[in-house]
């Protein structure tokens, strides 16, 4: 009792109580408007059956999101009211308590009328579990999840808005200021990530927006909380900023100034960190918004200049607090300076980013792929770890480095994506953009080595005893497939398959024609994996021929009536606004100089040098057979046929 | 006691309070006279231990104030616009401030509301700025204070309401020896309070004087000779002559001494008028702040 009385002042409690027991209040009838009520009306009525709830965070989810991103803040608001006017503070503190003390009662009775409405929700939904018979939506465990994830993102958020209360000396600034605090971090990260490219060559910037950023601010992850569970170093890491917040917010409140109450910021020193952490933020912004949608230099700098202006003079506002302010250049100036020498380190590469490479034996394994989606999305992404390998990767790598200037972004330009993972745990990434052509002999070192082709082909990792069966789906409008269930002929199937992705150049792995069909190969665990068959592959050509299973495996001529065949120029394909196949081929039909195709062998000839990516010279319209639907594909580079090539001399 | 000494506080690099020392004695009231922006109110909030000064040390009973519950249990301050919860009544303030100050005294504090007449029911905030002034004066004087701190308490008091406050302080300080310290632009509204004077001036402390002396030492002289006979310079030589100023054949002069005395000195000399007469407080004051050199009627408003 001696405790109870020393540390909590009845007159102080009951104060607290008439100021903000109506924001526990409004919390608690919202949230049982939003869940316990929501939960009656529907699984007592005909949607019974239609109810996917997979926890509580289901019902009325946008709700939820907004009392918890709201609620807390408000709270924090009214609740430390006393340090926002100047009379109201002069009256707290004139009191003979500690501000420690006074602290503490008001921040813990914040955090108990935050948790108070939650739990009593849980009890409520607690009481309705057996009776609605709840456990076919939801366990007691996701009961208590919800409560805890709860909890959890209250306190974040109310004590980040205590501790900008402590720094701010305006309610509206303070509730700004949180919000700013909360976004700060993915902000930041965002636009430094999309900025960065342009002065670091090879910044990774895709892929670090794929790593989990929405961690970084917990009200992107709070407002994501029904689709992707936190991880436990997110809950770690957020119930800790918990305390240091509520230890930081205590410490910065002893320190506090009471005369700068009113000022949007109380500590002088706070005063140019804002103001030119805003400038840089927004000058960020407007580099982004106009040079990345532009993606020129001109654009770029132009966005930088009017982004750091318009930020600059907000922040003089907020801290003026007034629209009318006094226009002090002499700062921009000084941080125009600092942002100019800051752009001239990062040509001189102060960082050494650029020219970074791990020694061979540093190195554990290599990605390299086409697209960090390779890497960030996959389940299982693929390695080398071959000396030759890992060699010619960081040849290739050197080699891109070298020729940073040539590199130029064009439409040909492919991302070459590196990840380099060091033996002593960490982790090398870049993201650079070529013409592959330019580095075709490394690509086809590496693309033709046993390891890379053991490493990217599914095919190699299946069992062949767990096959349950290998179906050829042509491609094209049309409904035939071919089915191997023989268990001799999967074997050879798969014997013939994967000899042909062994023998394959890069040559033909890059050909852009589109493969005759896809192979899906069943297993008896249900997995499936997937290949091309490739129009270079002709032993397995043979192989169906000889099965008699060719004609169901792959679009012949048979198959077609006839085809158009246009310059692409002659027709008008709206690529905008989307076009259809019925429209194009009708374009056709009615084109003069064009060729109409009913031979058979100049179909079987354009069946496989036209691809589905509509850009070359020349377009064709097939005609099916079967049900008269159409297909349009076009030829380009060198496999536009010669009967074409000379049609259209 | 209490005791400044050397104070320094700056606002956003300007001055408010620049170098002031001065002591109150226990039992005394003290009377803190400036302009306004003299720095008056940052010395009582420093002193109340709402600021915290830059330079030098403020003590109350030898204790610092800044966060030291056991000094401020003792000290009440009553700001320039007296400040009460929000939708509060005065019972619901008393119990606030019972819960808060340990001296607390319910019979006075009925006392006082008996004596001021006020609704302990009503929300303090729907009253007028006089009347939720007297309900700062009842709950200041119900903590028992040993120091009370004022803030121009005056203003928006009517005469007769102004008389009682005077009175109940005059009678806390008598009785038990309560300290105050009263800060006002208006030196005739405490002349009759306070035994103790300061006139603050742009930060700094400008004179510092106890009434009684001043009082009892500075005399208005009007003297005439016969016929317009010029004042014999020896007469201003007699007396320290503070100023002097003639107004037609009469001599008028205000002199600093014992009243005997200069009487004395002067009936010497025998003139036809010699009236000796006493000066309000805000004479002595202009005419002690010339030699100074400073226009004391302005920052006296």
């Amino acid at each position: 009792m001696q405790l109870k009385i020393s540390l909590v002042n009845k007159e102080i409690r009951k104060m607290i109580m008439r100021s903000v027991g109506w924001v526990a209040i409004v919390h608690f009838l919202v949230l049982i408007f939003s869940v316990p009520l929501e939960i009656l009306i529907t699984t007592t009525g005909e949607q019974r059956q239609y109810i996917r709830a997979e926890s509580l965070f289901s019902f009325h989810y946008e709700i939820q999101v907004v009392l918890n991103i709201g609620i807390p803040v408000l709270m924090a608001i009214f609740l430390f009211r006393f340090l926002q006017v100047k009379s109201y503070s002069d009256f707290m503190h004139s009191l003979s308590i500690k501000r420690e003390r006074l602290f503490h009662q008001y921040a813990l009775t914040g955090i108990i009328l935050l948790i108070v409405p939650v739990l009593l929700i849980t009890i409520i939904v607690c009481a309705l579990y057996q009776p609605l018979n709840l456990a076919e939506f939801f366990s007691w465990a996701d009961i208590f999840k919800w409560l805890g994830i709860t909890i959890m993102f209250n306190l974040l958020v109310f004590l980040a808005g205590v501790f900008t209360g402590m720094i701010s000396g305006i309610s509206v600034v303070q509730g700004a200021l949180t919000y700013v605090f909360l976004l700060l971090p993915i902000g930041l990260l965002v636009l430094l990530t999309n900025n960065l490219p342009f002065y670091l060559y090879g910044f990774a910037d895709r892929y670090v927006m794929e790593s989990k950023v929405e961690a970084f601010s917990p009200l992107v992850a709070l407002s994501q909380v029904n689709y992707r569970p936190l991880g436990l170093i997110e809950i770690i890491v957020y119930c800790a900023l918990i305390f240091i917040l509520y230890g930081l917010a205590l410490w910065v409140y002893k320190n506090r100034k009471l005369e700068a109450v009113t000022q949007s910021l109380v500590f002088p020193l706070l005063k140019p960190i804002f103001k030119y952490g805003m400038t840089f933020c927004s000058m960020l912004l407007g580099g982004l918004y106009f040079g990345i949608k532009e993606g020129n230099t001109t654009w770029l700098i132009t966005g930088y200049v009017i982004g750091a202006i318009l930020g600059y003079l907000l922040a003089e506002m907020v801290l003026q607090k007034s629209w009318r302010i006094i226009f002090r250049i002499k700062g921009l100036f000084i941080y125009a300076g600092a942002m100019a020498l800051l752009v001239i380190l990062f040509q001189f590469d102060f960082t050494q980013f650029e020219k970074k490479m791990p020694n061979l034996n540093e190195i554990e394994r290599i990605h390299l792929s086409n697209s960090n989606y390779m890497y960030n999305d996959a389940e299982d992404p693929f390695f080398l770890t071959t000396a030759e390998n890992m060699d010619l990767i960081r040849r290739l790598h050197k080699d891109i480095i070298a020729n940073k200037s040539k590199n130029t972004v064009t439409n040909k330009s492919e991302h070459a994506f590196f990840v380099y993972e060091l033996k002593n745990g960490k982790k090398l990434v870049r993201d650079y953009m070529i013409d592959k052509k330019e580095y075709a002999h490394y690509y086809k070192l590496i693309h033709e080595s046993e390891e890379y082709k053991r490493v990217t082909n599914g095919i190699f990792k299946v069992n062949e005893d767990q096959i349950e069966k290998i179906t050829i789906n042509p491609y094209g409008s049309i409904q035939k497939k071919a089915v191997i269930v023989d268990p001799a002929d999967l074997k050879e199937a798969m014997a013939v398959l994967k000899d042909e992705i062994n023998t394959a150049t890069y040559e033909e792995t890059i050909d852009n024609r589109d493969p005759l069909a896809f192979i899906e190969i069943m297993q008896k665990n249900d997995r499936t994996v997937g290949l091309e068959w490739r129009i270079s592959y002709k032993k397995f050509e043979e192989w169906l021929d000889n099965k008699g299973l060719l004609e169901q495996a792959k679009v012949s001529a048979d198959d077609i009536s006839y085809a158009y065949i246009v310059d692409a120029n002659d027709l008008e394909i709206n690529y905008a606004q989307g076009y259809s196949h019925e429209e194009l081929f009708e374009q056709m039909s009615k084109i003069s100089h064009a060729i109409k195709v009913t031979n058979k062998n100049r179909l079987e000839e354009s069946l496989i040098n036209a691809t589905g990516i509509h850009d070359g010279p020349y377009m064709i319209g097939f005609y099916y057979k079967a049900d008269g639907s159409i297909e349009i594909k076009s030829f380009t580079g060198e496999h536009i046929p010669d009967f074409v090539q000379q049609y259209f001399k | 006691m209490i005791k400044i000494s050397h104070v320094r506080k700056t606002f956003d690099g300007l001055e408010a309070i620049e170098n002031i020392s001065l002591t109150v004695n226990k039992g005394s009231i003290y009377g803190l006279l400036g302009s306004n922006g003299a720095g008056k109110t940052t010395l009582l909030k420093i002193l109340s231990g709402l600021y915290i000064q830059d330079e030098g040390l403020i003590t109350i009973d030898g204790q610092s104030v800044f966060e030291n519950p056991d000094v401020k249990n003792k000290i009440f301050f009553i700001p320039d616009t007296p400040f009460f919860l929000p939708h509060y009544t005065l019972n619901q303030m008393a119990q606030f401030y019972q819960c808060n100050y340990p001296r607390w005294n319910d019979q006075r504090y009925q006392e006082l509301v008996a004596l001021f007449q006020i609704d302990i029911h009503k929300k303090l905030h729907r009253y007028s700025k006089g009347i939720q002034r007297q309900a700062a004066f009842i709950l200041a004087l119900s903590t028992v204070p040993e120091v009370l701190i004022l803030d121009e308490p005056l203003d928006g008091l009517d005469p007769v309401m102004r008389k009682k406050v005077k009175g109940l302080l005059i009678d806390d300080v008598a009785e038990r020896e309560m300290t105050v310290l009263i800060s006002s632009h208006n030196l005739r509204e405490v002349e009759d309070l306070c035994d103790f004077v300061g006139i603050m001036h742009k930060g700094q402390m400008m004179i510092e004087k106890e009434l009684d002396d001043l009082k009892s030492d500075t005399h208005k002289v009007q003297i005439a000779f016969k016929g317009g006979v010029p004042v014999p310079p020896a007469i201003l030589k007699s007396v320290k002559v503070l100023h002097k100023e003639k107004r037609g054949s009469i001599l008028l002069l205000i002199v600093k001494g014992k009243e005997e005395e200069i009487t004395a000195n002067i009936e010497k000399y025998q003139p036809v008028i010699f009236d000796i007469l006493p000066l309000t407080l805000e004479e002595i004051f202009i005419y002690e702040m010339e030699d100074v050199g400073y226009a004391v009627e302005n920052i006296l408003g």
